[in-house]
């Protein structure tokens, strides 16, 4: 009888492969990883000194910044505000159940509300937005250009496709980011409010309520909203171009790199939010880090 | 500064385009092939480059253009070699090149008009020159107005014939002609020659790339040197066979 040969299970794979092999491929994802972040830093820095660069404001090029803003930050604005409702209330919904479970007092529902929204999800809100309803789109048409091969009649007119197409994008990308927080974050207090009243889980007036939220400003919280809007909105928008251009000539793969695109776009702005979180507030969760 | 020196310099200021031992291999099976090609262009000179029909030339034009460099050997544009120049300086002088594309020729959403004075928007000209400049070669060439449709919605005859406008307008100091006359019928091909005529005039040098057979006779009227791809490669002794 023949004996086939026993593949091996998960725990004998590691000493079957060869361990050189093992290193070899986490060094390569290590590379690769090391390889795209730098891409997207010198794709934000070359984005950064040409939107600094007077002479890179053509009028074209302001034709599609103005455009871009139309569609990524005026449009948006109603998913913001949607959105923000939705999470204002969820966010009512958890505090009235805290309330009830632990007893705490109705005055902490401002400071979490305040903590909730300007720390964490209106800015993560806000990129979400923008690259469900930009970012992919972006991804999209740079693919479809480069297919079907309009970014070399740019090229060959002397239109520079860096600051013609890419810089405005990026710009407008990241503006909008940050408008939409502020609008979504507005959007959650106010909702947060009146559903918070509505259940008795807030008590106090409106103005009264404002006033706690504006005692719960912490010059952390300013520093905090400024840069992880901007940060992370640079570089959803860096990765959604980035993939966008990475496309093979045949119109096959744009779907493809245009849903990998979204994927790593959301990824990145969630760590970035990690990582910025950790760096400001010394803090993951409740465990303090530094 | 004697007289000799002078004629020198007037002879290397009119060459528009010099190719020195270029060789490049065809991107794909349909693409032009390069082989140690030595080539001159200057200023009032039309070139024409006889290929096959099914031959591509769409790479052959990007590497004169500088978008992509050869496998071997210089390209120069105004005297100065693509890769010795500087980012903006490269796409200043391919501002300076007009062009008529084989295939793709256009940013889909653009409108026509828009994308046919979208290169000289973008590099500086005023809206009256442009104004100008468009409505005299709309005359030139019996039409109306520019199309103000996106160009996925223009018939292929239009659009080509908006391909001639862009790529005269931008007061070239180049043209490339990548098989101008397809889609059109004959009575075109006395309003190409007179618009080729008046760029010569204004100091362009005119490369002209075709498969039409009579390519050779149409340039008869012209300062023109004509060459032939053989077996869709180009190489230095088919100048010689020009000449």
């Amino acid at each position: 009888m023949q004996v086939s040969r026993a593949k091996p299970n998960g725990f004998r794979l590691i000493f079957w492969v060869q361990p050189t092999q093992i290193l070899d491929s986490l060094g390569g994802a290590v590379v690769r990883r090391c390889q795209a972040i730098i891409s997207i830093l010198s794709l934000l820095w070359a984005s950064f000194t040409l939107a600094v660069n007077p002479r890179s404001w053509t009028e074209p090029v302001r034709g599609v910044m103005a455009r871009q803003l139309l569609f990524t930050g005026v449009d948006g604005t109603w998913s913001a505000i949607r959105f923000g409702a939705a999470v204002g209330i969820l966010l009512i919904v958890q505090a009235a159940l805290w309330v009830d479970a632990i007893g705490i007092t109705t005055d902490l529902i401002a400071p979490m509300l305040w903590r909730a929204i300007v720390r964490e999800l209106a800015p993560l809100l806000a990129c979400l937005v923008v690259i469900g309803r930009s970012g992919i789109a972006i991804s999209t048409e740079l693919a479809t250009m480069r297919v079907d091969g309009e970014l070399d009649v740019l090229d060959a007119q002397g239109i520079d496709p860096m600051t013609s197409l890419i810089m405005p994008r990026i710009t407008s990308m990241v503006f909008s980011v940050f408008c939409l927080a502020l609008i979504s974050s507005t959007s959650m207090i106010m909702t947060g409010y009146v559903c918070g009243r509505a259940v008795g889980v807030i008590r106090v007036s409106f103005l009264s309520f404002l006033d706690q939220l504006i005692g719960q400003v912490h010059s952390l919280d300013l520093l905090f909203f400024l840069p992880k809007t901007i940060v992370a909105g640079a570089f959803a928008a860096a990765i959604c171009c980035i993939d966008g251009l990475s496309v093979k000539a045949t119109i096959t793969d744009v779907p493809r790199v245009s849903s990998r695109a979204g994927i790593r776009a959301l990824s990145a702005v969630f760590i970035i939010s990690a990582i910025l979180s950790i760096l400001i507030y010394g803090r993951i969760l409740i465990f303090e880090v530094f | 500064m004697n007289r000799t020196q002078s004629n020198s310099q007037d002879i290397n200021a009119s060459v528009v385009l010099e190719l020195q031992r270029v060789t490049q291999h065809p991107n794909f099976e349909s693409s032009l092939g390069i082989r140690d090609l030595d080539l001159i262009l200057k200023s009032g000179e039309l070139l024409t480059i006889q290929v096959e029909p099914s031959t591509r030339t769409r790479s052959f034009a990007s590497m004169i253009q500088g978008i992509t460099e050869p496998d071997q050997g210089k390209v120069f544009f105004l005297r100065q070699e693509w890769s010795g120049v500087d980012y903006h300086r490269q796409f200043a002088n391919r501002g300076l090149i007009g062009r008529v594309f084989e295939g793709q020729a256009w940013i889909e959403n653009l409108n026509l008009d828009e994308n046919v004075t979208l290169a000289c928007r973008h590099h500086g000209r005023s809206k009256q020159d442009i104004q100008e400049s468009t409505q005299s070669w709309l005359n030139h060439l019996g039409l109306e107005k520019l199309t103000t449709r996106r160009p996925a919605f223009v018939a292929p005859a239009t659009l080509q014939l908006h391909q001639w406008i862009r790529a005269f307008m931008a007061c070239p100091k180049l043209v490339l002609l990548e098989r101008p006359l397809d889609f059109l019928d004959s009575s075109w091909i006395k309003k190409l020659l007179d618009s080729i005529q008046l760029v010569m005039q204004s100091g362009a040098g005119v490369l002209w790339l075709d498969s039409r057979r009579d390519l050779e006779s149409l340039g008869s009227g012209f300062s023109h040197r004509h060459l032939r791809a053989n077996a869709g490669i180009l190489s230095t002794p088919s100048i010689l066979e020009g000449i």
